[in-house]
């Protein structure tokens, strides 16, 4: 896929015939490579990855099999449900990767040729022919119009160019020759970009951690991330979450230590939006919540079962028809404020309980963290031991992040250089003799044509 | 501080009258072809883009962020980057009457705020922790500029297929014979597209950028970026299309305006239609 490929068109402008073509050629190889340089697949690959995306918008993504109900097992046959992942879009993306690559490999040597040697030479009739062109007849001397001609597109920025002969002087001048390059290096950021996001999905790691304040893990045993080299452990200091006077909530606040061996390496305070960095992984603030091991027993079953729950649980009391649902943590409980806190500080931590019997509500209750609770005159037993607040961690590592960066800077630069610095060309041919001189004069530029025809405008003024 | 917020929305209306009135006024130009109604419009945008200025600087100092983050805000971002634009492209291109096209966009956008946007949803809002990034800002700020370019030549592209069925039924007759050439057109509605391109990709990679920061992801193909992809995709096979084949004209003027609306549906439609990360915007 390449943006301007002009310069290999079969048509018969003037414009073409000054550019080189590449011949064509019959054989298999050939066929099939000229069959992923050709603009037409790039075209239709970009229009059907954009209907496809279009796709994905609209049927819901990555959802559970109720979502989709009875189109479930047709969605999930053609890939629908993981669309961006699915075997057919990304063969779209690969064929879209090698149509770029086999683009810019093409265009490379003719774009050299144009950057490097171009051509000097153009006959009046070519040049008469050109988006833009002119003729005149001057009194003066063919040394003395060939000057002039050399200074006014100096002095307008061009670079110039020219050759003698057989008793005629034949100029070139050109602006902005880096933005011939803009279109390959775009494409080359683009499959930079591709190559960056292909490591990311094979080499690539992500775990999630919900990690208890005071607790230390080990950077291997987070739950996701598969098999890891590193060998170093995280201890969390600290979690908080910090609010702002009218009560939003401004930050989660996690304060992280890193330990290899043992031996303290960094400890920094994360927060969304800045994950803290180690040997290529990355730890961000993604969630938080908190544990609560529990015990519950009955006169039926009175060794009890042990749960780790967390606020906004059901917890059935096995043996009976009675469940508990653990509604709110209460670090300092106050009857008067009923199910606000009194202070942040943990003075009189309770856990707000709603008691159940059968699908009815019968109680309410505020237990003492660590003290058993007795349920409907003993029929049961509760006990919260402990609230233990923990920070939720994202951990990922990702190879490929800085190649997709590099690859977006390439983008950029080219895009840059393929739209704000148009290459601008402009051919003349002067004939005469000492008395009087005629000038044929002209040119074309292939992206920004107004701009183009301003400066020639000015030019011709000049002359 | 109520004191603000009543000053703020003061000049939102004072924004939305003066775009209002341009459009009036270029309309008028349009049908009676007196310059001078086309003049007036110029400086009543002007005026219009003070006010939008001061109505986004105003709420920078009540809420106490770049105002860059909710629904109301990205619009007054949005109705400012077109009505900026069209300050630009106007002169640059020596195209007063295309005012009747691209300033519209600008003021119906405004309108919507207006009708559709209750209070509550307009008020200044405690910043969530994920949307306190400098890259969300740059992010903006890109996307205003490049809808602006794009506003700009879907405007120019609807002259262009207006001028163009007239040309080819040889009937030029009032406000037709009145828009520039279809080449002209053809060409303005390009530079415009070759502008907001770049920019475009450049709102695309910050947020790519911020996504990383804040989720660990620089792509997650959520609905609105997906939709801010396709946009990209649309109108690079615009740009290539053009490059290559030579595509110019009525499928180039079909294309820019699609691509516009694809730019529209990247914010109305995904913010009610779809949900997902951006799911905050509404």
């Amino acid at each position: 896929m390449v943006q301007s490929n002009e310069d290999l068109k079969a048509s018969k402008s003037p414009e073409e015939q000054l550019n080189q073509q590449r011949p064509d050629k019959d054989g298999f190889v050939d066929k099939a490579w000229s069959f992923f340089s050709s603009m037409k697949l790039g075209l239709f690959l970009l229009l059907i990855i954009a209907v496809a995306s279009i796709a994905g918008t609209i049927i819901p993504q990555n959802g559970s099999p109720q979502e989709y109900g009875s189109l479930y097992s047709l969605y999930s046959t053609l890939g629908l449900v993981d669309m961006y992942h699915s075997w057919w879009f990304q063969t779209l993306l690969f064929l879209l990767a090698m149509n770029l690559f086999i683009c810019s490999v093409n265009r490379a040597s003719s774009l050299w040729r144009l950057f490097s040697n171009p051509r000097i030479k153009a006959a009046n009739g070519e040049i008469s022919r050109m988006a833009h062109s002119f003729q005149t007849e001057k009194a003066i001397s063919e040394e003395s119009l060939v000057q002039q001609v050399e200074d006014v597109f100096r002095e307008k920025g061009y670079r110039v160019f020219t050759e003698r002969e057989s008793g005629k002087t034949y100029l070139y001048a050109e602006k902005g020759r880096f933005g011939i390059w803009g279109s390959l290096i775009s494409h080359i950021g683009l499959l930079v970009i591709l190559v960056g996001a292909v490591i990311g999905i094979y080499a690539g790691q992500e775990g999630q951690m919900p990690a208890e304040v005071h607790s230390t893990f080990h950077i291997r045993d987070v739950q996701g991330l598969g098999k890891v080299d590193e060998d170093f452990d995280v201890r969390v200091d600290d979690f908080k979450t910090v609010y702002r006077p009218d009560g939003s909530i401004q930050a989660w606040i996690s304060r992280l230590t890193i330990l290899d061996k043992g031996q303290e390496l960094l400890t920094k305070d994360i927060e969304v939006n800045h994950p803290l960095e180690i040997r290529g992984f990355k730890i961000y603030q993604a969630f938080y919540g908190a544990n609560i091991p529990t015990k519950v027993t009955s006169k039926e079953i009175p060794q009890g079962y042990d749960f780790t729950i967390n606020e906004g649980d059901f917890i059935p009391v096995p043996g009976t028809n009675l469940g508990v649902l653990a509604y709110k943590y209460v670090p300092d409980f106050d009857p008067q404020y009923g199910l606000q806190s009194k202070s942040d500080q943990p003075n009189n931590p309770r856990m707000v309980y709603v008691l159940y019997r059968g699908k009815e509500q019968i109680g309410v209750g505020a237990a003492e963290l660590g003290k058993t609770e007795m349920l409907a005159g003993g029929e049961g037993q509760i006990t919260f031991q402990r609230y233990a607040p923990y920070t939720g961690l994202t951990i990922r590592r990702d190879p490929g992040v800085a190649i997709v960066w590099l690859g977006c800077v390439v983008l950029l630069i080219g895009l840059g250089l393929s739209f704000y610095m148009p290459h601008k060309r402009m051919w003349a041919t002067v004939e005469g003799n000492k008395e009087k001189s005629l000038l044929y004069f002209g040119g074309f530029a292939q992206k920004n044509k107004i701009a183009f025809e301003q400066d020639f405008i000015q030019l011709k003024d000049k002359l | 501080m109520t004191d603000m917020v009543a000053q703020e929305n003061l000049l939102f209306y004072i924004t939305f009258a003066a775009y209002g009135l341009a459009t009036f006024l270029y309309i008028g130009f349009l049908v009676i072809r007196n310059q001078f109604l086309a003049r007036v419009g110029y400086y009543i945008i002007v005026i219009g883009v003070l006010a939008n200025t001061a109505a986004l600087a105003l709420r920078a100092m009540v809420a106490g962020y770049v105002p860059l983050t909710n629904g109301y805000e990205f619009l007054l971002a949005f109705s400012w980057g077109i009505a900026s634009v069209y300050l630009f492209a106007e002169k640059k291109y020596q195209i007063p009457v295309a005012g009747a096209f691209v300033v519209p966009t600008a003021w119906l956008i405004l309108a919507y705020v207006a009708v559709l946007m209750d209070p509550a949803s307009r008020a200044a809002r405690p910043l969530m922790p994920a949307l306190q990034s400098n890259w969300l800002t740059y992010h903006v700020i890109t996307a205003m500029f490049s809808y602006g370019a794009f506003a700009f030549s879907f405007g120019v592209g609807i002259m262009y297929l207006w001028k163009k069925s007239a040309e080819s039924r040889e009937k030029q007759r009032g406000v037709v014979a009145f828009l520039p050439s279809s080449e002209k057109l053809d060409e303005i509605g390009y530079r415009l597209i070759a502008i907001g391109f770049p920019l475009l990709t450049l709102c695309i990679i910050t947020g790519a950028i911020w996504a990383e920061y804040a989720w660990g992801r620089y792509w997650s193909w959520d609905p609105k970026e997906t939709w801010s992809l396709i946009t990209w995709l649309i109108y690079a096979a615009y740009l290539h299309a053009r490059f290559t084949y030579g595509w110019k004209g009525n499928r180039a003027a079909w294309m820019a305006v699609i691509g516009f609306l694809a730019v529209l549906f990247t914010f109305f439609g995904v913010n009610y239609f779809l949900s997902g990360l951006h799911s905050y915007a509404k």
